[in-house]
């Protein structure tokens, strides 16, 4: 059996204050603590490319565990901001920034806010069908290249940050049955424009898709894998903003606190998200929901289950 | 389908948990100037498009401003 077994992260230290332009974007502090939820976003280094945040990630993962370079048999980086304009793969260049093994593969995965949840059930099953032992999930996508500032759509959103999990035959967790979609044909309610080079998104559009989507898909995951929602007991939610996770948590008609939103001092990090958030999670806690969701439109979930000694 | 009523209306606003007390909205006045932010007039469109089965396009919101402006778009869409 393989599942997670660490997660690392990497939050880079320099912030926006989002109080800072509050009249700028003629909001008030209310509407940011109640609705974006953002008070802060983490904001990279010019100099750091996308592969140095997920090397910094990899470093705070060998911390928490006991990890050789030359043991790793496979990494995947999930990101739509790749170095440079992604050839080669970032993957690969974090391959070489980490010294790894020449039998090492590695390979990049272009999702988005789903990509953590997508990117666990690509990985396992490539080790599964490989026999390999242990892999490192990367994911790392700064929007901060691609934010134009003065958009308040989503220049309040969004931060830097990178996660790396540790993905072996010695986990801490173990994944459930994994269910995805996909409506591309409402894909451009977020995307880089082809004129500015810089992110569009439709609030409304990716609200009501999330609104409406994510509840059904997470339902529907639960019956696939002959759980309850009130044998749950967390949902780690992407982190969109804190009005989508408290509209979630209320259509789902689940506690509060079992739902909780916890970027509001780093921003909405993407695909690392999740992650981020599954790192300072109990020990007592045995069934988690992930699920992630955003540029696709693309949606996917999963349960994670304690794996007990 | 039976008539659209400003209940019907108010009972969609109030599910939407907006942040301003919906009894001091005035059917003529503009939700945003009674305080709904745009995060909760998303919330307040998908409701109406959920329970009334619609397809809300974002041309036609400005045509969604007040609760007897809301009321006269159903009624056409309905009758449609």
């Amino acid at each position: 059996m393989i599942g997670i077994e660490a997660i690392g992260t990497y939050i880079p230290t320099t912030r926006i204050d989002n109080r800072a332009r509050m009249a700028k974007f003629e909001i008030d502090e209310e509407f940011l603590m109640t609705k974006t939820g953002m008070l802060a976003l983490a904001i990279k280094d010019k100099n750091e490319e996308t592969s140095d945040l997920c090397c910094s990630a990899f470093e705070d993962l060998k911390k928490k565990v006991d990890l050789a370079e030359g043991d790793i048999e496979c990494i995947v980086v999930v990101t739509q901001n790749p170095d440079g304009n992604g050839l080669p793969h970032t993957s690969a260049i974090v391959h070489g920034k980490l010294g790894l093994s020449s039998s090492c593969a590695a390979f990049d995965i272009s999702l988005g806010c789903s990509g953590f949840v997508y990117g666990l059930s690509v990985i396992q099953g490539f080790m599964i069908a490989n026999g390999f032992r242990r892999g490192i999930l990367f994911t790392g996508d700064p929007y901060s290249k691609i934010i134009d500032q003065d958009d308040k759509n989503t220049a309040l959103l969004f931060g830097d940050a990178a996660t790396a999990t540790l993905i072996s035959d010695t986990p801490e967790w173990k994944t459930g049955k994994f269910l995805f979609g996909s409506q591309g044909k409402e894909g451009a309610a977020i995307q880089v424009s082809h004129s500015s080079g810089m992110l569009e998104m439709n609030g409304r559009a990716v609200f009501s898709f999330s609104a409406t989507q994510v509840p059904n898909n997470i339902k529907t995951m639960l019956a696939l894998n002959h759980c309850t929602i009130d044998r749950v007991d967390l949902f780690a939610m992407h982190q969109g903003s804190r009005f989508i996770v408290d509209t979630l948590q209320k259509r789902l008609s689940i506690p509060s606190e079992k739902a909780p939103f916890s970027a509001e001092s780093y921003g909405n990090t993407v695909s690392s998200s999740i992650p981020l958030l599954l790192k300072d999670v109990s020990d007592s806690l045995e069934i988690i929901v992930i699920a992630g969701f955003g540029v696709g439109l693309s949606w996917a979930s999963t349960l994670l289950f304690k794996i007990k000694e | 389908m039976s008539t659209i009523s400003k209940k019907d209306i108010m009972k969609i606003i109030d599910d939407a948990g907006v942040s301003v007390d919906i009894n001091k909205i005035e059917s003529g006045e503009s939700l945003t100037d009674a305080g709904v932010d745009s995060l909760e007039l998303s919330l307040v469109l998908l409701g109406i498009e959920e329970k009334y089965d619609i397809k809300i396009p974002d041309e036609d919101i400005e045509k969604l401003m007040t609760i007897d402006e809301i009321i006269k778009y159903l009624s056409e869409k309905m009758t449609s």
